[in-house]
């Protein structure tokens, strides 16, 4: 034990003597543990650690599919609900839920929050408790009966001043009252952005619906059963609902995810590249701090060798180098664990609002550990090396001064000649997947929208039906509106429409084109659709590209009117000759069709999201098609945010319990449109910068210790007659034959690894030779640059300094 | 072939001027064999370095030949250098990850000769100094003698008109000391100026003239100055 504590005290004091290999050693392990745990907390507390709630590994969503819809999965009807529960043997404890948004007013401005209507059953099924009050009574889960709210902690805090008292108090949800009888605790998030929850409570009518697939069903697989048992069955109750009931279920079919599955489905790419980048930040420090352990190692080579001569047993030494690296590991991983707090706290406030399980993102006990392990395990790796090699020197060669021109050391420089080479490949990799995101960012923010983005304000107003049941109270509202926002100062041109642009939101529908069989329908796939007002294309920069515009003209009553885009008009009229075809939506074949004469074709556009490629899409007359979602546009002269405050209160000064959302610039909405990819994109530049230093401080360490390792040598060959350009050339060239070598590996791997990011990728090959080539000119150049200086100061080796001897 | 003419050298160091050299004048003509001889830390290995064209920082005139050497930027004494001096080392200096052939190549690789024609240069000395045998062999599996041996067939490989020796028997046993000084008499015969640093009584008897430095001063055997 006293041996170890002198050890351990020679060890620090080593350290402390050093201090650039020990402040070099400690940043690079620091920064890639610190980057590791903080992702790596990441990962685990989002896509592994189980949703928190009880047996939530056997939590499963139950979602619908119709064949003509291939790409969505939708809610269940009400109706077949009851069949899957009368029909399942695998699942139990279903639960209904559903999403919406209602207009909350009384006691501020007047907002949309995101609701909840859960069946009664749901939190139980979930295992959760409200933090005060109590969850919905069965009775409850009624129509009529339903006037009962659930706050969620932050609506809470944020617009009732976390209101001790809150229970028992009323709001006003869509023009009706709720009374408040929960506050949920913090961490309860479902579904998604649900501010506030109430019951279901479907109604009698509703129950029997078998045509809107709007509600969701939660379901635990039956302990013991397995999610293909469960799938088959619910495929088996799909093909029966179908032949029951031809009319309405034809084509359906039934899909059952796990819901942590559904839950991280969109982020899960994402975050196992960053995972991946993000080890190989760490791989990289720890190649680092080996080769620079072999380097100082190597400068000890005689001090151990007395230490050798002196009696050290080989178990002392190899305890003495590796007290140090685990050192050096040690305040590293300390280091780490404070940018990784740092990190996680900095991921939790930038990440973009939309990546689920956010709130349960803490820097833990769990991670603290991991560290631990993970600098602990790092030093034994690359302290054993140096120990193994040091602990058994060759006496002779250790003691023997003569014997020092370059030879002795040579297959250790090999080890840390492979260390860089390793180092440079890991580097290569991980920028070309960082400038591989980084192009498809810049892809994705300069595609062609298909129209003009600056200069557009939108805002979106959803009417509450309790107050405008009558779609004629819906387009009094529209007419009233446009006639307001027109005339405002700064605003060149108003239109609306039932659907907002750029949210990720369409409305889709199937569609019968008059004289056509019927049977190619099915088959052709979800077509968008859109109501919007005269002047719609206009104000968003669209072309008009033949036949009219919408007039005023085209209102309930006169003859139905629509607008395709180009795409629809190369689906279903190859030969252009789509002015004057009429077409009906809608998939009631009993009701009988109403007819829409094609009047005009304009360009297609992307605007569900930017990355979106155009979709065949129809345009009706929102006059001929009321909605109670409007969504306006006003296209400005001036910074269309410094309208948004007068637009708002002109809808105010309609209804002034009218909540407005999505008031933004286009230009903001964009930008939040790629929150997510231009936040990936920051972190793998980020982890890709982190790489690069680190293996150039790693190729700099090797040359320049080679260089100080060459000085005799290098001293005989200028006594011999090299020039500086032979000796520059020549330290040069073994730097960069590492470099090359490390380039060639790295390509390859680069080759075979970005093929996994090919999901995050826009517009842009996984092995686009571009980027390819850029990456392996620029790690290259940088390579040079770092072994030009090393190189230069070998040509100011004086050779009479360097051959004189002692 | 040589003259220097009030050569000084200085090391500055924070405390002050430590000098070296101090107002060397020297001639030595095409075809001497020099001597310099003195005691540790009088200037010997300096003066070698200057003359040598390893040191460039120095006062005073130095002639070689034609060539106003004072007057030439770094870049051109290197040429120089290459063109007409060869050095030996008391402790032979090879590079110990080089063969035998290797070592002695190194000298034309700075050189713009060409690779077939250095080839043959090489066999040519290894012939010369009967070396054949060893020329695949690294320095490390040779004996002291047979490395400096190899060492001088290195400096005489570039065809050099000034040899540079400094304590080249210094590291050896006197046997093979005398090989070596039979050696560089012979070179010195057929022609090649020799200039050598010794402590030895008896090899600085091989050469035809001694110089004693002392402190940094010639203090015998010097050229008086304006005298050539
Ligand atoms: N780089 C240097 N800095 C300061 N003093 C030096 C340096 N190199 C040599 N000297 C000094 O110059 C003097 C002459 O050295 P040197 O020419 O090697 O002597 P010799 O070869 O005669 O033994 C010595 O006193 C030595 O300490
Ligand atoms: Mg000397």
């Amino acid at each position: 034990m006293g041996t170890l504590w002198q050890d351990l005290k020679y060890a620090t004091r080593m350290l402390a003597k050093n201090p650039g290999f020990t402040g070099v050693a400690v940043l690079t392990l620091g920064l890639g543990i610190g980057a590791n745990t903080a992702i790596f907390s990441a990962v685990n507390a989002i896509l592994l650690r189980p949703l928190p709630y009880k047996d939530s590994s056997r939590i499963v969503n139950v979602w619908t599919t119709l064949s003509y819809f291939p790409n969505f999965k939708l809610g269940n009807s009400p109706a077949d609900i009851t069949d899957i529960r009368e029909g399942s043997h695998v699942l139990e404890q279903m639960a209904e839920y559903k999403s919406e948004t209602l207009n909350l007013t009384g006691g501020g401005d007047p907002e949309e929050v995101s609701a909840g209507l859960l069946s009664a059953e749901f939190l139980p099924t979930l295992g959760i408790r409200p933090g005060v009050g109590r969850w919905f009574a069965a009775e409850e889960d009624k129509p009529n009966s339903g006037v009962v709210v659930i706050l969620s902690d932050a609506l809470w805090r944020r617009r009732f001043g976390a209101d001790p008292e809150i229970l028992g108090k009323d709001v006003t949800l869509n023009q009706k009252l709720y009374r408040i009888v929960a506050v949920m605790p913090p961490s309860f998030r479902f579904p998604e952005k649900a501010e506030l929850w109430i019951p279901l409570a479907l109604t009698d009518k509703e129950n029997h619906d078998r045509m809107m697939h709007g509600t969701s069903l939660l379901a635990k697989l039956k302990p013991g059963a397995t999610l293909p048992q469960a799938q088959a069955e619910l495929s088996a109750i799909a093909s029966r609902l179908a032949k029951q009931y031809p009319g309405v279920d034809n084509g359906i079919g039934l899909s059952v995810v796990p819901l942590q599955a559904d839950t991280v489905r969109d982020v899960r790419p994402a975050l196992l590249v960053l995972l991946g980048a993000v080890g190989f930040v760490l791989l990289i420090a720890c190649a680092n701090v080996g080769s620079l352990a072999l380097a100082r190692g190597l400068k000890r080579q005689k001090e151990i060798g007395i230490r050798v001569a002196l009696g050290a047993s080989r178990f002392r030494i190899m305890r003495l180098l590796l007290l140090e690296n685990m050192l050096v590991a040690g305040i590293g991983g300390a280091l780490g664990l404070l940018l990784a707090w740092w990190g996680i706290d900095a991921l939790r406030s930038w990440a973009p609002s939309s990546t689920p399980r956010l709130a349960e993102l803490h820097a833990d006990y769990g991670v603290l550990w991991l560290t631990l392990a993970i600098s602990t395990a790092a030093g034994i790796l690359f302290g054993s090396f140096p120990a193994l090699q040091f602990s058994r020197p060759n006496l002779d060669a250790a003691l023997n001064e003569r014997s020092s021109a370059g030879s002795g050391s040579s297959h250790r420089s090999r080890l840390r000649n492979a260390l860089v080479v390793v180092e440079l490949a890991l580097a290569l990799v991980l920028l070309v997947g960082s400038a591989l995101t980084i192009q498809s960012f810049a892809r994705l923010t300069h595609v062609d929208t298909g129209f003009r983005t600056d200069h557009l304000l939108t805002m979106s107003v959803h009417l509450s039906p309790l107050k405008y049941p009558q779609t004629s109270q819906q387009t009094d509202f529209l007419t009233q509106a446009l006639e307001k926002l027109g005339p405002l100062a700064g605003v060149e041109n108003v239109a609306a429409a039932d659907a907002p642009i750029l949210r990720h939101m369409m409305k889709v529908s199937t569609i019968t084109i008059e004289g056509a069989p019927q049977t190619s329908l099915a088959s052709s796939g979800s077509l968008q659709i859109k109501g919007v007002t005269p002047g719609f294309f206009q104000t968003l920069g669209m072309r008009l590209l033949r036949g009219r515009d919408f007039a005023k003209t085209d209102i309930q009553g006169a003859p139905g009117v629509a607008i395709i885009n180009e795409s629809m008009m190369r689906r279903y009229w190859p030969d252009g000759n789509a002015i004057g075809k009429r077409v009906s939506f809608g998939t009631g074949k009993s009701e009988k069709p109403i007819w829409n004469e094609i009047v005009g074709i304009v360009n297609d556009t992307r605007d569900t999201s930017l990355n979106s490629t155009p979709q065949p899409e129809v345009f009706l007359s929102l006059w001929q098609s009321p909605t109670d979602g409007i969504d306006f546009y006003l296209r400005t002269s001036g910074d269309p945010a410094s309208l948004a405050p007068a637009a708002q209160s002109q809808i105010w000064a309609l209804d002034h319990d009218q909540p407005v959302t999505n008031l933004s610039t286009m230009e903001v909405a964009i930008s939040e449109d790629v929150a997510e990819p231009r936040f990936r994109t920051m972190l793998l530049g980020l982890f890709a910068v982190l790489g690069l230093a680190l293996a150039l401080i790693g190729i700099y360490g090797v040359i320049s210790y080679s260089v100080s390792q060459r000085t005799h040598e290098i001293g005989i060959r200028m006594a011999l007659g090299a020039q500086p350009g032979d000796v520059m050339r020549n330290v040069l060239w073994d730097g960069m034959k590492l470099a090359l070598a490390g380039l060639a590996i790295g390509l390859v791997a680069a080759f075979g690894l970005t093929r996994l990011m090919m999901s995050l990728l826009f517009e842009v090959k996984p092995t686009d030779p571009v980027t390819f080539a850029g990456v392996t000119i620029l790690l290259g150049a940088v390579s040079l640059a770092a072994c030009y200086f090393p190189a230069r100061r070998a040509t100011q080796v004086d050779p009479l300094v360097a051959l004189r001897h002692e | 072939m040589i003259k220097l003419r009030d050569v000084e050298k200085v090391y500055e160091s924070g405390a002050g001027k430590t000098w070296v050299l101090r107002r060397i004048n020297l001639d030595i003509a095409d075809g001497d064999f020099i001597t310099i001889m003195g005691p540790s830390g009088a200037g010997k290995s300096t003066l070698m370095g200057i003359v040598g064209m390893l040191d460039g920082a120095w006062k005073g005139e130095y002639h070689l030949l034609e060539n106003a050497v004072h007057k030439l930027d770094n870049r051109r004494r290197v040429e120089l250098h290459k063109k007409y001096i060869g050095f030996v080392f008391q402790q032979y200096h090879l590079l110990d990850n080089l063969t035998v052939a290797e070592n002695l190549d190194l000298p034309l690789s700075y050189r713009d000769i060409k690779k077939a024609e250095r080839e043959g240069m090489v066999a040519d000395i290894l012939d010369r100094f009967q070396i054949v045998g060893k020329k695949a062999l690294f320095p490390n599996q040779l004996s002291g003698g047979q490395q400096q041996l190899v060492a001088v067939a290195r400096a005489v490989i570039g065809k050099p008109k000034l040899i540079l020796a400094d304590e080249p028997t210094g590291s050896l046993h006197s046997s093979q000391g005398k090989m070596i000084m039979d050696l560089l008499k012979k070179l010195n015969q057929d022609g090649t100026t020799i200039i050598q640093v010794t402590h030895n009584d008896a090899w600085a008897a091989y050469g035809n003239r001694i110089i004693q430095l002392a402190d940094g001063w010639i203090v015998d055997g010097a050229t008086k100055a304006g005298a050539v």
